[in-house]
């Protein structure tokens, strides 16, 4: 791998991470008595910066990189199913988060304001930032897995 | 104005469920019917890509235009954010299950 590609994937690592701390911290500010509106607005834009970040940094390595060098290694090792499915499903998983992350920034941006007197409007929300919480984490660990699976 | 808000968040949740069911449709058809993924590849230069920029292209045409049409309601916004929750579990278990199902069973 060429240094420019590693620190892609390094970068792309990195961001993910930022974009999974910025859905927690949104999925947890959400809950408080007291809704601190400001903050939510930045964990918000930050997770969907994030999320288009490491899709950019992440597709350059996959597009570039990933299939013509280490998914042959990983479909002839001892794991292929990293790839055939961890992988497979890693890669078009991801694509909600760029679409979800982007609602929740609206929702937050545009109806901040009346998320602690709208219950239902805040437990929607809620639902939304959750599923975006669980896919950012799944990918991760997706990510390790194949990490361990190249070695 | 609250109500642009409303039709605004409405309009983009509308797009991106089915910006969604495009990317679930898309990978599950593309596996199946090599002939799509393979046009993908042709135009995109590779199929995950063009997925990626089809289901963008989605999410923003009808997320503007959704705009025009949409009900400025409260309620029905909330209701479409339940519904994009719901979609985005479904989308998450379909292509797993996909694929579970090609490795251990198709193959």
């Amino acid at each position: 791998m060429t240094q420019s590609l590693s620190i892609f994937l390094s970068i792309h690592v990195f961001i993910g991470v930022t974009g999974i701390i910025a859905s927690y911290a949104t999925l947890i500010w959400l809950f408080k008595r007291n809704i601190p509106i400001r903050l939510l607005k930045i964990s918000s834009l930050t997770a969907f910066i994030a999320y288009i970040a490491t899709w950019l940094t992440g597709g350059y390595y996959y597009v570039l990189y990933y299939g013509g060098s280490v998914k042959p290694i990983i479909k002839s090792g001892p794991t292929p199913w990293a790839h055939s499915i961890i992988m497979e499903v890693k890669e078009h998983i991801f694509l909600f988060l760029p679409v979800l992350a982007f609602v929740i920034l609206l929702v937050i941006w545009l109806k901040g304001n009346s998320l602690e007197k709208n219950k239902p409007l805040r437990n929607a929300l809620a639902l939304v930032v959750s599923i975006t919480l669980l896919i950012a984490v799944l990918m991760a660990l997706g990510g390790i897995v194949i990490s361990g699976a190249v070695r | 104005m609250n109500n642009k808000k409303n039709k605004i968040i409405s309009s983009f949740a509308i797009a991106g469920v089915v910006a969604i069911v495009f990317i679930v449709f898309a990978t599950i058809f593309g596996e199946l019917y090599s002939p799509f993924k393979d046009w993908l590849k042709v135009i995109f230069n590779h199929h995950w890509i063009g997925k990626g920029i089809i289901s963008i292209v989605i999410f923003y045409v009808f997320g503007f235009l959704g705009y025009f049409s949409v009900k400025d309601s409260e309620d029905v916004m909330i209701t479409i954010l339940k519904i994009i929750f719901w979609i985005a579990l479904v989308g998450v278990l379909a292509i797993t299950g996909f694929y579970l199902y090609e490795y251990f069973l198709a193959h």
